[in-house]
């Protein structure tokens, strides 16, 4: 069960990290 | 059924043993801090790159994404050195195995992304990576590149220690040494090449970074090892017990262990000094309740268990803990327990017996113990003398049956489960450990037997 937790929160974790790297590229660029 | 012989008195309520930071409102307030503090960590970089006076020049969407994933990563990775920090305020809400499972899946994450940060450039930018030889290109490309390379050797050497033969003393070595050079080398990079670097608020974005991290690894390399050698412990006894496990008891001879709770872990050296990466986790087979003495039960596994279980009397030892959750103190309102044990996974529930023994705790217990063979059963007269104290059933389960045996044998399976667990039993915590096959096929039966997943609680004590 924390295991599904831990695997799911690595997961969302990399997920907001893409969503970053995106929205960072979107707003530099206007 | 009769009553057990209770020698010790319940002098106060399961829900007396519960620390208030280990109640469920509090363990969810922790979880939910330490959630918002990895998050914003990840953020972090790009607001200070956003709301810097000067923005960063637009150079296409493609381009600048491929830098956010490179920051992304970076702090993904420096956000690993502070999860195997063994910091325990911030690993004991979640329990430090599954902290090490999170490491493990947020470090994909961190590699695919530094992956996708040099792909991206590779594939679109190929004139920005310069040469690749090291001795013409730009030395803080070749940065990148170590560090893309050490954190992918991270991965494969730990995803695939066994298959590749890797000692596990060898392997802790090489892990520390790449991870430090990898994310030296990643910093080197990012302060090198510069893109948003140079900016003054960027800058000391980037320094900042560099300050915590180096904090992290004098804090976990140098100066923990400086206060564990300040309350080092001596090994007591050393007794053989049933299939080749031995158990050391270790007395304080500085301060014992702090905020100790039963059925957790601690990291184990045995020598005259702390400063070694040869130390083990393992469970403390022993309850507070039996403190300040603590004893580590150690099944030679090939490796470096086989030399610790031969420790003599009189050594010195270093222990780093305790860690987990794996304990009967997080489950004041359970009206009983199911524990299911695979061999040498029956430490943590030894530690937990025996404080339920020491309490009088008088809620059921329900202990299903699988073996090879009856014979190879460790603590088996324990556990018959502890059936004696508190209300507990011990169903051993041999691989192979003794001649004349009238119990179960084989796997613990779905038929046994039915068996020894009425259905009353179903809303108890069930408390798992094992190896891996034991456990997985355990908790596909006990789900289909209709236990919550969420009282299936496993302690992953095998990870690379």
């Amino acid at each position: 069960m924390r295991k599904t937790y831990a695997i799911i929160l690595a997961v969302a974790l990399i997920v907001w990290a893409v969503a970053l790297a995106l929205g960072f590229a979107l707003i530099v660029n206007g | 059924m009769p009553e057990p012989d209770h020698p010790h008195a319940a002098a106060l309520p399961p829900e007396a043993y519960i620390r208030p930071v280990d109640r469920p409102k509090m363990v969810a307030l922790r979880v939910g801090f330490w959630l918002l503090v990895g998050f914003g960590a990840v953020a972090l970089p790009f607001a200070v790159l956003l709301s810097g006076a000067v923005r960063p020049a637009p150079k296409g969407v493609l381009w600048d994404f491929a830098m956010g994933a490179g920051f992304a990563a970076l702090a993904l990775t420096a956000l690993q050195f502070a999860l195997t920090g063994r910091i325990k305020w911030l690993t004991n809400p979640f329990g430090a195995d599954i902290v090490y499972v999170f490491h493990r899946f947020l470090s994909w994450g961190a590699v695919a992304l530094m992956a996708l940060h040099f792909g991206v450039l590779y594939l679109w930018y190929q004139p920005a990576l310069g040469e690749l030889n090291p001795l013409s290109a730009r030395w803080e490309l070749t940065a990148g590149r170590v560090a893309l390379l050490c954190f992918g050797l991270l991965i494969v050497t730990s995803e695939l220690r066994k298959w590749l033969k890797i000692e596990y003393h060898f392997w802790r070595v090489m892990h520390v040494m790449l991870a430090v050079t990898g994310f030296a080398a990643a910093l080197a990079h990012v302060l090198g090449v510069g893109n948003y670097s140079a900016m003054a608020d960027t800058l000391a974005l980037w320094l900042g970074v560099t300050v915590v991290w180096f904090g992290f690894v004098i804090w976990s390399r140098l100066i923990r090892p400086m206060v564990q050698m300040a309350h080092g412990w001596r090994v007591v006894a050393n007794v053989a017990e049933r299939g080749g496990v031995h158990t050391l008891t270790l007395r304080p001879d500085g301060a014992g262990l702090r905020m100790w709770r039963p059925g957790q872990f601690a990291w184990l050296a045995v020598g005259n000094s702390p400063y070694t990466l040869r130390e083990h986790p393992f469970t403390i087979s022993s309850a507070p309740e039996q403190g300040p003495e603590i004893a580590f039960s150690i099944k030679p596994l090939g490796d470096d268990s086989e030399r610790l279980a031969k420790t003599p009397v009189g050594a010195r030892a270093y222990v780093d803990g305790p860690f987990g959750t794996f304990t009967v103190d997080r489950e004041g309102d359970a009206a009983g327990f199911v524990m299911i044990a695979g061999g040498i996974g029956i430490t943590p529930v030894m530690a937990n017996l025996a404080a339920l023994c020491a309490r009088g705790d008088r809620r059921r217990v329900i202990l299903l113990y699988a073996n090879k063979t009856l014979e190879d059963a460790p603590f088996r007269e324990e556990l018959a003398q502890m059936a004696r104290e508190i209300d507990l059933k011990v169903v051993h389960v041999p691989e192979a049956a003794p001649e004349g045996w009238q119990g179960e044998v084989g796997m613990i399976d779905a038929d046994i489960l039915a068996r020894h667990l009425p259905a009353h039993s179903r809303d108890w915590p069930h408390m798992l450990c094992g190896p891996a096959p034991m456990t997985k096929a355990v908790i596909a039966a006990l789900r289909r037997m209709g236990v919550p997943k969420w009282r299936i609680d496993l302690e992953a004590f095998e990870i690379v």
